[in-house]
């Protein structure tokens, strides 16, 4: 029982001559759980996608259950029990959980007609395996997301899974939802299933993890049993700097509130909430998931009704009933799902870059034409550093790059108050850094930069204050000169009865 | 020395392989395709049929059909650029023919002066666009408002709109309008039909809308991606509203032109150009899902169409064979388009493939 | 105590499963129809005998068989404007080669020829769909205009009259059922029977869910996409000509030029039974049940003095009303899962 189940010789991978992954070497022993650790763009995402099949390694062995395979593909990973469970979950959204899970089972056996009893039976064995009772008829398309996990992980159990690959599985989860994560971990781990957990999110890997490997730059930095392994150490190893999570100090900060919120309530999100924002500060409103924060980030923005109290700009109360309102008083808004929310992937960056200011860019006759987009196109292409010509299409860019472009999107429309949902989730370390710096930028500018954030290096760094929010309320205030990464952490994660 | 020679290797390197060099390949803009195929068999009618294609008739011809097509071609175009369809607006045409009908109808009188007639006539195209005006802000508010799919609310809207037509003419056509209208349907101007002018100047208020005002951008993002408009604060009920404002108003100016040439208003006058146009639109480049898309295109596309179809008429060739030309010429170009650009991709991949190999043994030489 | 507790629970299962029934599309149009009819039933008691009902199936049978291929192309994710042509091409072609070949076959012949033909037919659309990725409403849009025009320059463009069409046809159309009923609704009726089974019990039928659910996790899961799109398209192109097969027979009359066009009814009653536009739900039930809302208001308006004039208008208004009810209907129950 101490094989091997999957080993990674000197694997190197390069796209475009650009060298990705550099001498991997990993071992993978049944029933142990592995994370893997790396910022975007270090390489992980590439590593799973050799192991499953989806990339050919140019250089190195690969080896599963044994078997030496030079040039793996989906089916035959599937067919030596490797499962990858990626962040869209691979599901059916218009059919139900038990046709879910059965139809993979029945599709491994090759079975022309379709059970709709046997489906049932085996989705209630699969789901009875990990420990959880979910309604089998119910649509996946109308369960909440930590279900929809679940269902994908019994899925991958019916087919017979011997390595189950999760990737970055609780990002969408609250607590209670991750405790159960955990739990259904352990049970497969007891029953011999390997587990590859990416993730960066210290907790994690301490809760269900028995080894850590970190890659950076493609390369290997840390391969350790997780009692080995040094908590503090891991930012170290991710981004290779010894950071010591200075804590962000404003140069000055105003005597004059810029926003300021009072009483705020939108129906069950959140309740009064107050707040107020200097010249030169940046506030974090931080907690976990379901704490309201996003809710009060589109509340400020327009998107979600305000039910309950005022929000004031630079001493004058506004509306922000819409979102139309919301720009009208300056309010931008970078919303945390990039891709759908932020980013135009089939339009020019110069059409991007331009969406919101376009009515302002007209002349007299209502008209624009291209020169006139061009101008504050490429000057904010220039300020933000995005390497990309104006006429590429915004799908061409890297996650980084394209948040640059959100970022300069509404740089341009010369806003008051700056809300930021998530802004650094999967953007690569350099653009990281810079987008934290063009953040701390603008609050010396007289700019209100309201940040939300999970990422407690991030809220450290990069806010003078931080209110952590629970259940819907300020559970929490404090200067960040005043934390460290634990407190604040317990602080987000202490669960208020 | 050396170090600065590694690096403009690596550049240089970097240019062969660079995915974003591949694609700028001209023939793979949809516009230069089409001008290509337009100039080829341009050449192929003046080579074949020199005596009957140049001639002032067949030229004049064309140019009158590419109208008729055209302006409903455009119509339905801007409402693709928008992710939508919109296949109302030919019953819509009619229905404003008809009630252009009838007005003209009761109220032109044998003794009635020019003049008179001319100003009748303007009021028949601010009714006309009136009733545009109205279908769009129908269509417009079952979409928006009550968030009926498109492709079912105009369906729906086509239906009323063939019925409300139904319904005034009893389902007889009405024929016989004032010698002036008519003119406007057969006349030229310097060679040119007058209906081809109409066409230009409709085609052009539309390239101003699309290429030179902040809707035009507005539309193509909202084609693209609704949710992201929403979030950068544009309007998309408003977007929904002038979209579908402006092709049925576009729409209706064309009611008037087939009165114009026909001499009548009937209930169902262009029934299966409503394929037509959706061929068109997907022919100038506008993709499935809409996001993108060019007036200049439309004309090109438009102008091919037109060119082949009367150009295999001189030639003989059947009329059904004809009629399938858009369909033809739409399957053989985006056909097309996928077998070259999976030439690419493959010419790409082996270059890369080599590349990588490259890399990966001199890294190895360099690790030891 | 526990008899409060008991009857609480009961009460609200029954009101989980009302909830449930009236999120189904198809429960909605039953009580349409079952409405409609008796408000038409009301008003002229000559919508309720058998004859009318017989007749008002025989009308159903074109759409509804023409209507199960549709539905299964948009359940897979697209919509087929081909449709009316492939069943045109493929029935007349047959008529005309039985015609040439032997007039006297009986009528299983025809309905094999044309089959093979529309099978035929549905594969070139697989064809430029599955290997050009062309979007199935631009490759359906272009193939229907394209089959009708060879067929009317290669096979023919002149109808065939009653005189010239083949004894079994015409024997066809003359076989009634039960009294009244003609055999071909029956055979409607067993086609929907079949593909119901075929979509609901089979890896294939539920293949076509799962590509219109998602494409790329039914790759991941085992799916072969190309063999999956050759399969539905083949099958569908033998809807269309069975359809085009039985309503030329009962026509009497072999129209190159018939039903052609008619391609946004078609869709216009698969809609309005329920199978969505984006792809993944529906049944096809709910096919016959749009298809015969679509009839019974098309036809049986002038029972309650409707005059033709007013139909289109009339159906284009209850058509608005139908899907604003449906629209309406899945933004509650999305609203109820929030």
């Amino acid at each position: 029982m101490n094989e091997n189940v999957i080993e990674l010789r000197d694997i190197c991978k390069s796209f475009y001559g650009v060298q990705v992954l550099k001498n991997i070497n990993l071992d993978l022993k049944a029933g142990e759980a592995l994370c893997i650790a790396g910022e975007n763009g270090s390489g992980k995402s590439t590593m799973i996608k050799i192991i499953s099949g989806a990339y050919t390694y140019d250089y190195g062995m690969l080896k599963i259950n044994g078997k030496e395979y030079e040039a793996i593909t989906p089916s035959q990973s599937i067919a030596e029990g490797i499962q990858v469970i990626y962040q869209s979950f691979s599901l059916f959204p218009n059919m139900t959980v038990a046709e879910n899970i059965g139809l993979a089972y029945h599709l491994l056996q090759n079975k022309k007609m379709f059970n709709r009893k046997k489906s049932w039976e085996i989705a209630k064995e699969s789901l009875k395996k990990i420990g959880v009772e979910l309604d089998l008829d119910r649509l996946v398309e109308d369960i909440p997301v930590a279900q929809k996990q679940i269902v994908a992980i019994a899925r991958a159990i019916t087919q017979d899974a011997k390595v189950i690959i999760m990737d970055e599985p609780t990002t969408a989860l609250t607590q209670r939802e991750i405790n159960r994560l955990y739990e259904i971990i352990n049970k497969l781990k007891a029953s011999g299933v390997s587990i590859i957990f990416v993730s960066h999110k210290l907790d994690e890997i301490f809760a269900v993890c028995d080894r850590v490997y970190v890659i950076r730059n493609g390369e290997e930095v840390a391969n350790f049993p997780v009692d080995q392994f040094e908590r503090g150490k891991l930012s170290y190893y991710m981004t290779g700097s010894e950071i010591f999570e200075e804590p962000f100090v404003p140069e000055s900060i105003g005597e004059e509130s810029i926003f300021e919120v009072k009483n705020l309530s939108c129906k069950e999100y959140f309740k009064d909430i107050s707040f107020s924002i200097n010249s030169g500060e940046i506030l974090c409103i931080t907690g976990r998931l379901g704490s309201g924060r996003t809710e009060l980030a589109k509340a400020l923005f327009g998107v979600l009704p305000i039910t309950n109290g005022s929000v004031i700009l630079n001493g004058k109360p506004i509306e922000v009933n819409s979102v139309s309102d919301a720009i009208k008083n300056n309010v931008a808004y970078i919303p945390d799902d990039r891709l759908s929310e932020g980013i135009f992937l089939g339009a020019s960056i110069k059409d991007n870059l331009v969406a919101v200011i376009m009515d302002k860019l007209k002349n007299k006759l209502g008209l624009i034409d291209e020169k006139k987009k061009e101008k504050p196109a490429a000057e904010w292409k220039e300020k933000l550093a995005i390497q990309a010509g104006l006429n590429d299409p915004g799908k061409s860019l890297s996650g980084g790059n394209q948040q640059r472009v959100v970022l300069a999107k509404w740089l341009a429309s010369t806003p008051d108050v700056f809300v930021l949902n998530c802004p650094t989730v999967g953007v690569d370390v350099k653009s990281k850094s810079e987008i934290h710096n063009l953040i701390r930028e603008m609050a010396g500018q007289g700019i209100a930069m309201l940040l939300i954030s999970d990422d407690i290096g991030e809220i450290l760094k990069n806010s003078n204050r931080v209110l952590v929010m629970n259940e819907g309320r300020i559970s929490f205030e404090a200067e960040t000169k005043d934390l460290d990464y634990d407190s604040l952490s317990e602080k987000i994660t202490e669960v208020i009865i | 020395m050396t170090d600065i020679f590694s690096k403009i290797k690596n550049l240089l390197r970097k240019r062969k392989t660079d995915p974003k060099q591949f694609k700028k390949n001209p023939l793979s803009e949809r516009n230069v395709q089409l001008l290509l195929a337009i100039v080829l068999f341009f050449i192929i009618m003046v080579i074949n049929r020199p005596d009957t294609f140049l001639t002032p008739t067949n030229l004049q011809s064309m140019l009158v059909q590419i109208a008729d097509l055209g302006i409903f071609g455009m119509a339905m175009a801007v409402t693709m650029i928008a992710g939508g369809i919109d296949l109302s607006i030919i019953n819509l045409a009619n229905l404003v023919a008809v009630v252009n009908a009838i007005l003209l109808k009761s109220v032109v009188t044998e003794t009635m002066s020019g003049s008179t007639i001319w100003m009748l006539l303007l009021v028949c195209l601010v009714i006309s666009l009136i009733i545009g005006f109205l279908g769009g802000l129908i269509n417009s508010f079952l979409i928006a408002n009550l968030g009926i799919p498109e492709i079912l609310a105009t369906l729906a809207t086509m239906n009323l709109y063939l019925g409300i037509s139904t319904i005034i003419t009893k389902g007889t056509g009405i024929i016989g309008f004032p010698q002036q209208l008519l003119d406007i349907g057969s006349e030229s101007f310097l060679s040119i039909p007058i209906p081809f002018f109409v066409f230009i100047i409709v085609s052009t208020i539309l390239y101003l809308f699309i290429h030179k005002t902040p809707y035009g951008t507005h539309v193509k993002l909202f084609g693209l991606n609704q949710k992201a408009t929403f979030f950068s604060g544009i309007n998309n009920k408003k977007v929904v509203y002038k979209t579908h404002i402006i092709a049925c108003m576009t729409a209706s100016v064309a009611g008037l032109l087939i009165m114009a040439r026909t001499n009548s208003a009937t209930v169902d006058y262009g029934g299966q150009m409503i394929l037509t146009t959706l061929l068109i639109g997907v022919l100038s480049g506008i993709p499935a899902t809409g996001g993108a898309g060019n007036v200049i295109g439309i004309f090109l596309a438009l102008f091919l169409n037109q060119l082949l179809i009367s150009g295999l008429n001189l030639l003989r060739v059947s009329s059904f064979i004809r009629e399938m030309v858009p369909a033809a010429l739409l399957i053989t170009i985006v056909s097309l388009e996928y077998y070259l650009y999976t030439l690419s991709e493959r010419r790409l991949n082996r270059l890369v493939l080599k590349q990588n190999l490259e890399e990966v043994k001199s890294q190895g030489v360099s690790n030891e | 105590m526990n008899k409060t507790k008991n009857t609480a629970i009961t009460e609200s299962q029954f009101f989980k499963t009302i909830n449930k029934l009236f999120a189904k599309n198809e429960t909605v149009l039953v009580l349409s129809i079952v409405a409609l009819s008796i408000l038409i039933g009301s008003i002229n008691s000559a919508f309720f005998t058998v004859g009318t009902i017989y007749e008002t199936l025989l009308a159903t049978v074109i759409w509804g068989i023409v209507g199960i291929g549709v539905s299964l192309v948009m359940i897979n994710g697209g919509v087929d404007l081909s449709c009316m042509s492939i069943a045109m091409f493929s029935a007349y072609s047959a008529t005309k080669l039985m015609l040439f070949i032997n007039p006297d076959a009986p009528i299983i012949i025809l309905f094999l020829i044309a089959m093979v033909i529309g099978a035929g037919l549905g594969l070139v659309n697989a064809l430029f769909i599955s290997i050009f990725k062309i979007p199935i409403f631009i490759t359906t849009l272009a193939t229907g205009v394209i089959y009708k025009a060879i067929m009317l320059e290669f096979i023919g463009n002149i109808y065939i009259t009653p005189a010239e069409m083949p004894q079994s046809a015409l024997d066809f159309s003359r076989t009634y059922v039960f009294g009244g009923l003609h055999i071909s609704v029956l055979i409607m009726f067993a086609l929907l029977l079949v593909s119901f089974i075929l979509m609901r019990y089979t890896i294939i039928g539920r293949g076509v869910y799962a590509l219109g659910g998602d494409p790329e996790s039914a790759e991941r899961i085992g799916y072969n996409l190309r063999r999956q799109k050759f399969i539905t398209y083949i099958y569908t192109g033998i809807m269309y000509a069975i359809g085009g097969v039985v309503y030329v027979s009962n026509s009497r009359l072999a129209d190159p030029y018939d039903m052609i066009g008619t391609e946004l009814t078609v869709i216009a009653a698969v809609v309005l039974g329920g199978v969505s536009l984006l792809g993944g739900k529906g049944s096809v039930w709910g096919v016959l049940l749009g298809a015969l809302l679509s009839v019974i208001i098309k036809n049986n308006l002038i029972l309650i003095g409707i005059t033709s004039d007013w139909s289109n208008f009339v159906f284009g208004l209850i058509f608005v009303l139908a899907v604003a009810l449906q629209a309406f209907n899945s933004a509650r129950t999305k609203k109820q899962t929030a």
